[in-house]
């Protein structure tokens, strides 16, 4: 079995965790010894469990995950959905049996990141994906995409409910850099803020103006800033359907769900960008709306 | 889990980490203190328990048991009886009755000698007589032997019972088990803790037995009742049996003069290419989820520990002088300690992968020592002697300042250390140490397919088992994974040293997932996304209108059923209608009237609105997703519907 689905059962098992017990799961399923190497790999790991709806992590601020129940999550294209969420043998030998009996096909296919594998269901449509589903005993959810996307709050009503913190004293501080498309050592103002102290530990937080900092996830408080001060760092095509952000500023991980469960797709670096594929302007729209962006341009 | 389901677990839990664990020569004392229950219940079934809320969730088990037994007529006779493994089912009753016994302290209501009302406390019933409710001495009496036979027949060992025909047999039966009392129990950390013993520690019995009594007498901390126990020379080895078992259990925590529960920051080494030190603080049941103090902030993790925090190099001050982090709230008063060192030796950990502090060094395990500078040339040559080759000293700029590390050696001989050197003493208790796999919850549960290996460390005496089945080791002391690779609990054992369950299990999909409710809403609706300014979303339904004003980066609207626009009528600006959703049935030819009973004004309001859209010539648009061809015909349609439901409405006045 593919470390990543051993550690998926794992995840599933145990239901919650603290990072530390994620971090040493992955050193050990994947027999990593160097510290940069566990870092790249657990991040990759992450990202991808987070993106494809498998598990939460940074719970409300602390630092546990938590694994998602198994569900089929539909996707924009009608008739397909992906097993999101826990899983383990017999959950998977139950779908394919149950697939193969409606008529519908369960298949694993690569990621692209690291040796994670999303299972595809494939049937004739939604109603059949619901029966699949019936029969296991999980929920279907059509759209997951766009019903997570709905149930995004805007960015601007959650600067406005972080909570205010005192800058700490004596911590290394970085800033993002919209012109740099980077963080920064030093402080720059009305913009996302990292504070680093001698023991590694980072505060995340959104400079609004004067001394007032709001404590607030790392990416969103760049799409924070960059929803105050009017900045255009998502772009969309709607030929295409692709929706790009820079490389070093991904979508919030709510945000990064939303997009990736609507095509089944995980995104992938072109150029210095992270690209998101298969989004449909519905979707595209919708995310706009809530980081604050210019809206999408028509499709002609 | 009903009643007996929860009791059934119990009795498991004391036979087989009680009865069926080490024997002092084949004798088995059926004594269980709340540390035991704790500790047995994590191991069995994965629950977290304080000692006090574990001792009260058996006596509760038992309790109902005992008190159905009763009602139904039966009695305590019914627990004689075996569970579906064979296992007689009386072992937690009997285990309650024993810890009645060791409760016989005299108190404001009652003299040190009554049993029995002291039972029926721990049963939830009351007195009948000088006997607790349905209490039957024969039958108790049977249940005793019952339980001597079958460990006599099954397991060739000798349950305790009293000899000869003593005075109130019937009491003789379960005070022959008390070996210590409650508070001497309550006692035992500060002996571990004064005679520097790792919790969770397996020291031979001959080193607690010199401290428990050989060194000066009995300790001294114990009352008269417990230092007699240990002075009896009949019962002194159960004693000390006893004590090691409490030993293993036992999570570092104690309780300080002032009342605070105390639990001890060990410190963990992981050394790959450079030495990386962390603190890892113990959390027994209860702490707080955060401690700060000592200038650090102690997280929690999972299972018993606070997260680890990464000591750097401006760190060395904190592990020369110690840590004290004290927590004093309205929940309780707690402190997490690490008491002031210049050496530090380290082992192998069964609860933490890499080398844990430890209070002395291991036989045969690869191990090594923290020191500070200054002491780098009497423990280097101290190592020569115990782990023969020459050991030099790192100095990784990743180590606290000030100190140096030896690292990867195994102490092969054992010989007293210089006073100055007492942390460097080697111990040959064995030891069986987890390396790698896949943990799920208990201390010795595995997930099916990423199962551990298995390290003996420490001088082996007897055979190596696995369920019974004779092993031998590979090169690095480890048993083969193969032999504990299928899901099941296997059973290692080692000589009649050590006796351990190893669980393999099937990933099942834990209750805690978190679900998805928040998406599991109407499949039909639909949504779109309006630009801004001020909107009016109506549908082919002439009840549905929805007035909103949207923000700079647009509003998120969810759909009615049916086709939807979005119209904005301003006097400055051009008029505007927005084909948010084409109707995904076609409408019927004959345009309706609203159906009796509804008010007729919001179908005329819907009906005006659209009849003063249309006259303005408004610009058509699509929301997201929506064809453009699809606008024009659209509104055709729908603003003569609308005109068409108008005349309807003004001839049906």
């Amino acid at each position: 079995m593919m470390s990543a689905e051993t550690l998926l059962h794992w995840m599933g098992h145990m239901g919650a965790g603290h990072w530390g017990t994620f971090r040493a799961a992955i050193a050990e399923l994947y027999s990593i010894d160097n510290r940069e190497v566990l870092s790249r790999v657990v991040r990759d790991l992450r990202l991808a469990l987070s993106d494809l709806g498998h598990a939460d992590f940074f719970v409300s601020g602390s630092r546990r995950w938590r694994a998602r129940e198994p569900a089929l999550s539909g996707l924009e294209h009608e008739g397909h959905a992906l097993v999101i969420g826990g899983r383990n043998e017999a959950l998977c030998r139950t779908l394919a049996l149950v697939s193969r009996r409606v008529g519908a096909s369960l298949s694993r296919q690569s990621t692209g990141r690291q040796d994670v594998e999303r299972l595809l269901v494939s049937a004739a449509d939604n109603i059949e994906l619901q029966r699949i589903a019936d029969e296991v005993a999980i929920p279907f959810i059509p759209r997951t995409g766009c019903r997570l996307a709905v149930a995004l709050p805007e960015l601007k009503a959650e600067v406005a409910e972080a909570p205010l913190i005192v800058e700490p004293a004596n911590w290394e501080v970085q800033s993002w850099s919209f012109k740099m498309l980077k963080w920064m050592p030093g402080r720059l103002n009305k913009t996302a803020r990292v504070y680093i102290n001698r023991h590694g530990v980072r505060w995340h937080v959104l400079h609004v103006g004067r001394r007032r900092l709001r404590s607030m996830d790392r990416y969103e408080a760049i799409y924070a800033a960059a929803c105050h001060d009017g900045r255009h760092i998502v772009r969309y095509d709607p030929v295409s359907q692709e929706l790009s952000v820079p490389g070093r500023a991904p979508l919030p991980e709510r945000y990064s769900r939303a997009a990736c469960l609507a095509s089944g797709l995980l995104p992938h670096f072109v150029d210095g960008r992270l690209i998101y594929r298969g989004i449909p302007p519905l979707l595209a729209s919708i995310l706009l709306s809530r980081l604050g962006q210019p809206p999408a341009p028509p499709e002609r | 889990m009903n009643p007996d389901d929860r009791y059934l677990l119990w009795n498991r839990c004391i036979v087989e980490h009680r009865l069926l664990a080490d024997t002092a020569d084949g004798k088995v004392v059926l004594a269980v203190t709340p540390l035991f229950l704790s500790a047995g219940l994590r191991e069995l079934a994965n629950e977290l328990l304080s000692p006090e809320e574990a001792e009260n969730a058996l006596l509760d088990a038992v309790g109902r048991v005992y008190r159905t037994a009763v009602a139904g007529g039966s009695g305590v006779r019914e627990l004689l009886a075996r569970d579906a493994e064979g296992v007689p089912t009386s072992v937690a009753f009997l285990a309650v009755s024993v810890i009645a016994a060791g409760w016989m302290e005299t108190d404001e209501k009652r003299t040190g000698r009554a049993y029995y009302s002291r039972l029926a406390d721990a049963l939830g019933v009351e007195l009948k007589g000088s006997q607790p409710l349905g209490f039957d001495d024969k039958a108790f009496e049977d249940l005793w032997l019952d339980l001597a036979l079958w460990l006599k027949s099954e397991h060739d060992r000798k349950l305790v019972l009293p000899e000869g025909n003593p005075f109130q047999r019937y009491l003789a039966l379960p005070k022959a088990h008390v070996l210590l009392r409650r508070v001497d129990i309550g006692r035992l950390p500060r002996f571990f803790e004064a005679k520097n013993y790792a919790p969770g520690s397996r020291p031979p019995l001959d080193r607690l037995a010199y401290d428990l009594v050989e060194r000066g007498g009995p300790w001294s901390g114990f009352t008269e009742h417990g230092r007699g126990a240990l002075a009896d020379a009949s019962r002194r080895a159960l004693v000390v049996h006893q004590v090691a078992n409490e030993l293993e259990h036992w999570d570092g925590e104690r309780t300080d003069s002032y009342g605070r529960r105390v639990a001890s920051i060990e410190i963990q080494l992981m050394v790959r290419r450079r030495a990386q030190v962390s603190l890892l603080a113990r959390r027994p049941p209860g702490f707080p989820e955060v401690l700060e103090g000592a200038g650090f902030v102690f997280e929690s993790a999972d299972d018993g520990w606070y997260e680890e925090i990464y000591l750097g190099p401006g760190d060395g001050s904190a592990l020369s002088t110690g840590l004290r982090a004290v927590s004093d709230t309205e929940d309780g008063r707690y402190v997490l300690q690490r008491p002031a060192a210049e050496i530090i030796p380290f082992a192998p950990s069964e609860e933490y992968s890499g080398l844990l502090s430890d209070r002395v060094l291991r036989l045969g395990a690869s191990s090594a020592v923290l020191c500070t500078h200054g002491r780098e040339a009497e423990v280097a040559a101290h190592l020569e002697k115990i782990a023969p080759g020459r050991h030099t000293a790192r100095r990784d700029p990743t180590l606290p300042d000030g100190w140096s590390l030896f690292f990867d050696f195994c102490p092969t001989i054992i010989i007293e250390p210089p006073p100055s050197l007492d942390q460097l003493h080697v111990e040959s208790s064995v030891k069986l140490v987890p390396r790698g796999g896949l943990r799920i919850g208990g201390r010795w549960a595995w997930l099916h397919g990423a199962p551990p290996a298995l390290q003996v460390v420490g001088t082996v005496r007897g055979d190596i088992t696995v369920d019974g089945n004779v092993v031998e080791l590979d090169d690095n002391q480890c048993i083969p994974s193969q032999c504990i690779s299928t899901v099941g609990v296997h059973v290692v054992r080692i000589g009649r040293q050590l006796r351990q369950r190893v669980s393999i299990i099937e990933a099942s999909i834990s209750p805690n997932c978190k679900g998805w409710d928040e998406l599991r809403e109407d499949h039909t609706r639909g949504w779109a996304v309006l630009p801004a300014g001020r909107w009016v979303v109506v549908s082919q339904d002439p009840d549905f209108r929805d007035d909103l004003v949207a923000g700079r980066h647009g509003s998120v609207v969810c759909l009615p059923e049916g086709e939807t626009w979005a119209l904005a009528v301003s006097p400055a600006r051009r008029t505007r209608a927005v084909l948010l959703r084409q109707a995904p049935h076609p409408w019927a030819s004959t345009p309706p009237l609203p159906p009796a009973g509804r008010p007729r004004r919001t179908w005329v309001r819907w009906a005006d609105l659209i009849y003063q859209v249309a006259i303005r010539r408004p610009a058509l648009d699509v929301g997201p997703g929506v064809p453009t061809e699809a606008v024009k015909p659209a509104w055709q349609r729908f603003s003569q519907r609308a005109r068409a439901i108008k005349r309807k409405l003004r001839r049906a006045k």
